[in-house]
């Protein structure tokens, strides 16, 4: 004879072949613990199916499992029959009052079980607003240096003229804003066409550009806390596609795991779907590459090649992402090694074209 | 000023949709309250929500009653849950919704209003919650906007919504093919629910308040 056993957040039941109660036992009204022995009950026996499968056994029944169970014969055509006869049993035998509050210890299960699944750490969602909050970082730095170039312009335009590069403008102004003195510009400030500037205008632009300075080494520091983790969760796709773009390709497939599922095509044209869909309404041509475009393989190749070295590009970096994501092995310099035969082979091809 | 109670739950006052406030003097998404004879009514956003709309375009079929068990896929972050929740305040709402962010959210609603159950899991795999879902529920209904939306829905129907229960989806044909005119989504939709043998009894279009939006309601007869 054939004894169904069912597991629920309630507990685990037993049912004979005619569909009537044989053995029960409860867990604790607690919906933390619930939680748990459904976790631990999809992966293994729990002692409470162990404990009703050696009653039943000793009574002669084969045991038969309505959910999913290792091990054990499966049988889910009558899983809503039970699951409505235990519903009754719970209400009848007093375990909870009315449906009303059966659905509420429901909710307070679910919310104990997504709680461990939100609780798990993933490292790919932090890298995908790092990867963002860098490129916010960098506008911002790039907005304010050009007020300040413009307040110093005022002052002293002959230096913020020659001093093209933004970083050193600032290094030089945080730490000395006095045109007098400023080292290398002197004949600069003696003919200077600028305004003056009083001690205390010059405190603030000196307080200006030492938050800007601040903000250009935190920048730095970000770029340093996702290489790190690019390194840690994603060293494969970190070393083809690069620290930057790896990661906007976390961001835009919405995480690791997705990465490591989209087909190569899609990767090829994360971040172009606008061209995409341009392309798929009839209007435009399609879209050789996405984000992908900023890696040095396709900036370095000529523009014919670009959609053949994309394509290739795009298959390795999905091989990366794989690897990344299931067996976590490195394997990046084959990889790379591969892609670089396939671009020689792009290139050669090309030539004997061209020479024809 | 005139109430009037359209369907089960839903009221009409001037020319905009109410539901009673399961709990008086919360808002869930900061819409308007309005108190009448001592009642507190939830103004229901036709912009924000799609049975808000289908109704304000001439939903005729409304299945919710106050003791409706429903199933709705897609939950997000409850704004038409809220309202569901509003109307069926003695069912139950199994809340399937498999992004982190909204749900959490989610969560935060089912502490407020009891007879929401949120559920973490994709509605793809509609195995995974039937942990929680204990007996056969009156209505489901779908609102994920991917390509195989009307394949999921249907399995969903099949496996937890009562033999004459219905079944309603909001159908995004953005997302199941952008070059093809929504009406050919739409029917071809609704040819996918009659071939399992359901019954198609309407089908709302939802401008202006959802551009290339439908809303399908159909029948399980067995």
């Amino acid at each position: 004879m054939k004894a169904y056993v069912i597991t629920t957040m309630f507990g685990v039941f037993a049912f004979n072949e005619n569909g009537k109660l044989i053995d029960k036992i409860y867990f604790e009204k607690n919906a933390e613990i619930a939680a748990k022995k459904l976790v631990e009950s999809k992966k293994d026996l729990i002692n409470e199916e162990k404990k009703i499968i050696e009653t039943l056994k000793n009574s002669g029944f084969d045991v038969v499992f309505v959910n999913e169970k290792v091990g054990y014969p499966v049988d889910k055509s009558k899983e809503e029959e039970l699951k409505a006869k235990i519903r009754q049993l719970l209400i009848s035998e007093k375990r909870f009052s009315n449906p009303a509050e059966l659905a509420r210890y429901s909710a307070e299960v679910a919310s104990n079980l997504a709680k461990t699944k939100l609780k798990e750490v993933k490292k790919d969602k932090i890298i995908a607003h790092i990867v963002q909050a860098i490129d916010e970082v960098e506008k911002i730095i790039n907005t304010l240096v050009e007020r300040i170039r413009e307040i110093y312009a005022l002052y002293f335009p002959e230096m913020e003229k020659k001093v093209k590069d933004h970083e050193k403008f600032i290094k030089m102004i945080s730490s000395e804003p006095d045109r007098d003195k400023i080292k290398g510009f002197e004949k600069e400030a003696e003919e200077t066409v600028g305004m003056e500037f009083s001690d205390y205008d010059l405190e603030i632009v000196k307080e200006f550009s030492t938050n800007i300075r601040n903000l250009m080494s935190f920048k730095k520091r970000l770029e340093k806390y996702l290489e790190d983790l690019m390194e840690e969760t994603a060293p494969n796709l970190k070393e083809i596609a690069g620290i930057k773009l790896g990661a906007k390709l976390i961001k835009a497939a919405g995480g690791l795991e997705k990465l490591a599922k989209l087909p190569s095509s899609t990767i090829q044209l994360l971040g172009a779907e606008k061209a995409l869909f341009r392309f798929l309404r009839g209007r435009g041509k399609p879209p050789k590459h996405g984000y992908i475009f900023v890696h040095p393989y396709i900036q370095s190749a000529p523009k014919r090649l670009r959609g053949k070295i994309a394509r290739a590009l795009a298959s390795k970096i999905m091989v990366a992402a794989r690897i990344d994501f299931f067996s976590k092995e490195y394997k990046a310099d084959e990889i790379k090694k591969d892609l670089e035969k396939r671009i020689k082979e792009i290139y050669e091809s090309d030539k004997k074209k061209k020479g024809r | 000023m005139k109430i009037k109670e359209i369907f089960p739950g839903v009221f009409r006052i001037g020319d905009d949709l109410f539901t009673k406030n399961l709990v008086p003097g919360e808002k869930v998404y900061g819409e308007r309250l309005v108190k009448i004879n001592g009642v507190e009514y939830r103004f229901w956003d036709p912009f924000r929500s799609k049975p808000a709309s289908a109704i304000k375009k001439g939903l005729k079929t409304f299945p919710l009653e106050e003791d409706s068990n429903i199933l709705y896929l897609g939950a997000a972050t409850g704004t038409t849950i809220s309202h569901f929740s509003d109307i069926a305040k003695n069912g139950v709402i199994y809340a399937v919704e498999i992004s982190e962010v909204p749900y959490r959210k989610l969560m935060d609603l089912s502490k407020k209003r009891f007879n929401i159950v949120p559920i973490l899991a994709d509605a793809r795999k509609e195995k995974e919650y039937s942990d929680f879902i204990f007996g056969k529920v009156n209505v489901v209904y779908c609102d994920i906007s991917q390509p195989d939306e009307v394949e999921i829905f249907i399995r969903n129907c099949e496996k937890y919504l009562k033999d004459d229960g219905y079944g309603m989806v909001a159908v995004k044909s953005r997302s199941i093919d952008v070059v093809k005119d929504p009406m050919e989504i739409y029917r071809e939709a609704e040819k996918k629910i009659k071939a399992v043998g359901y019954e198609h009894l309407e089908t709302v279009k939802l401008d202006p308040f959802e551009k290339d939006h439908a809303i399908i309601v159909c029948k399980k007869t067995k």
